[in-house]
């Protein structure tokens, strides 16, 4: 196992996001998988500030994710921390903005697929919506967008159908098929998806 | 820190910056540099199942997956609302869809028919020679057709008389030409095979659009709708209202009509027990069974006719590695043979698939839904839906007790949400 100090570098601080260049064929994967964000195709990943300094760690892009079985057991790797490079002088100044202008970039093309590694089983349970509400809930025509809806919105409008409080053509039919729990995950990914430009 | 030692980072970060321009330009595609590649998928058949499946493997798949669609026709034709086109409401280019969609997410499009799998070796042949090598292979070959049980349609020129339009494209035109040349007065007869066939209440839907059609354009003409089943399959009390009422003296239904021949020359129906019937255009959808690269695959395991899956991935029970979607599969217990089902059936698969080339296990509780909608009117519909559970205990897919249901009466608010999911749909799987 590789120690974490060598197959990773902090490239940048921004805004409460640690970017860090990884050797090809690993990724980064906190305790809370929203934390990090890899960025495809890229030996990339950006992590919250919490996530560099509470539990962090690379491990093998196909190892299984979620914390079972020996890749995830990868020592962490130790960091340079970021605060100390950022803080070092005013030369830092273009560096600061080349981060922040790929920071940018980099959240815009992988913003998809961040909420998708945030939960894989509500991506799924989404998924079975985008027949009629359109792929990641952007929808085309008279069903509504439910990308970008907040989470609570939707959830209780979802709860209202199951209970029967509120009238509609299929959905009051179709929420009855759908656990609590299957609703609150379809919610928060649904919640996560920017929503359609009007 | 020295000097020298803040550069180091800079540099390599510019570097960084310079991989991502690159990938940026290339638009995410599967090529991009540095893609990690977790295998190579081909996909047999673009409808409502494959194409789907195909469009999720290469957007969930996040360019890790060589993705391979083949697929004989130029354009996706659509089977639900191909029979407002036989009623005359729409034309073909309001059901058709191009494939470009899909190449720009990377999938690799071919225009070709898998003549051949070999399992053993894991590669695809297609009709046109060349071979396609697979870690997974998806069949989505939707159904063929049993002519051997309906004497008189061995030859090509039968079966031209007497269309199924059961498959959306050349025949769906042609089926429409011919309503508009019957002669005003003229029977229109349907005949409909046993269950289970691909969407149930599809022919009972044809029946509301050609008297629609009548209705207007030749009052004196009749709708005969022969079922070979005991009863209307789906929607019974939504579509006998409608041809009691709204087309009351166009629409006749008659129950247990199993068709065993046809005479094309006298334009003559016969069936195992009812009596003869002389149509105009007469419409047989035949019996039918998986498409038949299933056959050949090895993969269609119950009653000679449908494919047995895994329901948590979509892989045949038989040979390992071949997932089979759409209405090729034995359908678990109350989910139809639907377009709607089959883009749920791809959706559950791509996620198995790539979970399996990753090395993880398949999502243990996939749910799917089902929504259908069949136009009574031009504008005017009724549903039915369903939302179908894994259950563990069981090891196939249940229809939730309490869930899904039909509409109260045809509408028009539906009719503009049966437009508005076409619309999604269609995107869903190809954009």
């Amino acid at each position: 196992m590789e120690n974490g100090a060598r197959i990773c570098t902090v490239l940048g601080l921004h805004r409460g996001t640690v970017l860090y260049r990884i050797w090809p064929g690993w990724r980064c994967e906190a305790a809370q998988p929203a934390d990090c964000m890899n960025i495809p195709c890229e030996p990339m990943c950006a992590c919250t500030v919490r996530a560099h300094f509470i539990v962090w760690k690379l491990i093998p892009a196909h190892a299984p994710r979620g914390g079972n079985g020996p890749a995830a057991a990868a020592p962490s790797p130790r960091l340079d921390t970021p605060r100390a490079r950022m803080q070092s002088s005013a030369t830092m100044l273009p560096f600061r903005i080349l981060v922040a202008l790929v920071a940018l970039v980099l959240a815009a093309a992988a913003a998809g697929v961040r909420a998708a590694d945030a939960d894989p089983a509500g991506r799924s349970i989404a998924a079975s919506c985008a027949g009629c509400h359109g792929t990641n809930g952007v929808s085309a025509g008279a069903v509504p967008s439910l990308a970008g809806v907040p989470k609570a919105e939707l959830a209780a409008k979802l709860g209202e159908y199951k209970a029967g409080r509120r009238e509609g053509t299929i959905m009051p039919q179709l929420a009855k098929g759908y656990t609590d729990e299957q609703i609150d995950r379809a919610a928060a990914w649904f919640a996560a998806q920017p929503a359609p430009r009007k | 820190m020295s000097g020298a030692a803040a550069h180091a980072p800079r540099r390599k970060f510019l570097r960084a910056i310079g991989a991502v321009g690159a990938a940026a330009l290339l638009g995410g595609s599967a090529s991009a540099r540095g893609a990690t590649r977790l295998g190579r998928v081909v996909v047999v058949g673009g409808g409502y199942g494959g194409a789907t499946a195909a469009k999720y493997l290469a957007m969930w798949g996040e360019g890790a997956v060589d993705v391979t669609l083949v697929e004989s026709d130029a354009a996706f034709v659509s089977c639900p609302l191909s029979n407002l086109v036989v009623g005359g409401s729409k034309g073909m280019a309001d059901i058709t869809v191009p494939y470009d969609g899909l190449g720009r997410r990377g999938v690799k499009v071919v225009r070709d028919t898998a003549a051949a799998v070999d399992a053993g070796k894991r590669v695809v042949r297609l009709a046109g020679g060349a071979e396609l090598p697979f870690d997974r292979l998806v069949l989505s070959p939707g159904v063929d057709y049993l002519y051997d049980r309906v004497g008189g349609l061995e030859s090509a020129d039968a079966r031209a008389k007497m269309l199924h339009a059961w498959k959306a494209g050349p025949q769906t035109a042609r089926l429409r030409e011919q309503l508009v040349a019957m002669d005003d007065g003229g029977v229109f007869a349907i005949s409909i095979p046993r269950a289970p066939y691909r969407c149930p209440p599809g022919p009972y839907e044809r029946a509301c659009q050609a008297a629609w059609y009548f209705k207007r354009a030749k009052p004196r003409s009749k709708v005969l709708i022969l079922d070979g089943n005991e009863d209307v399959i789906s929607k019974k009390a939504l579509f006998t209202r409608a041809w009691n009422e709204t087309y009351k003296g166009i629409v006749e239904y008659r129950p247990n009509c199993v068709l065993t021949d046809v005479d094309v020359a006298t334009m003559t129906l016969r069936f195992e027990t009812a009596d003869d019937v002389k149509a105009t255009v007469a419409n047989v959808i035949p019996p039918q069974r998986a498409g038949a690269i299933a056959g050949q695959a090895g993969v269609i395991t119950a009653n000679d006719a449908w494919c047995e899956v895994d329901f948590l991935t979509f892989e045949s029970i038989r040979v390992p590695g071949i997932h089979v979607l759409g209405d090729a599969i034995q359908i678990a217990p109350g989910m139809p043979k639907s377009g709607h089902m089959a883009n749920q059936h791809g959706k559950v698969a791509a996620a198995a698939i790539l979970a399996a080339l990753a090395g993880q296990p398949p999502n243990p509780a996939p749910v799917l839904s089902n929504a259908c909608y069949s136009f009574i009117t031009d504008r005017e519909v009724v549903h039915i839906d369903s939302v179908h559970q894994y259950d563990r205990a069981q090891k196939t897919l249940v229809t939730v007790p309490g869930s899904g249901g039909l509409s109260p009466a045809m509408n028009a608010q539906e009719g503009e949400y049966a437009f508005a999911w076409a619309a999604n749909i269609w995107a869903d799987m190809l954009t």
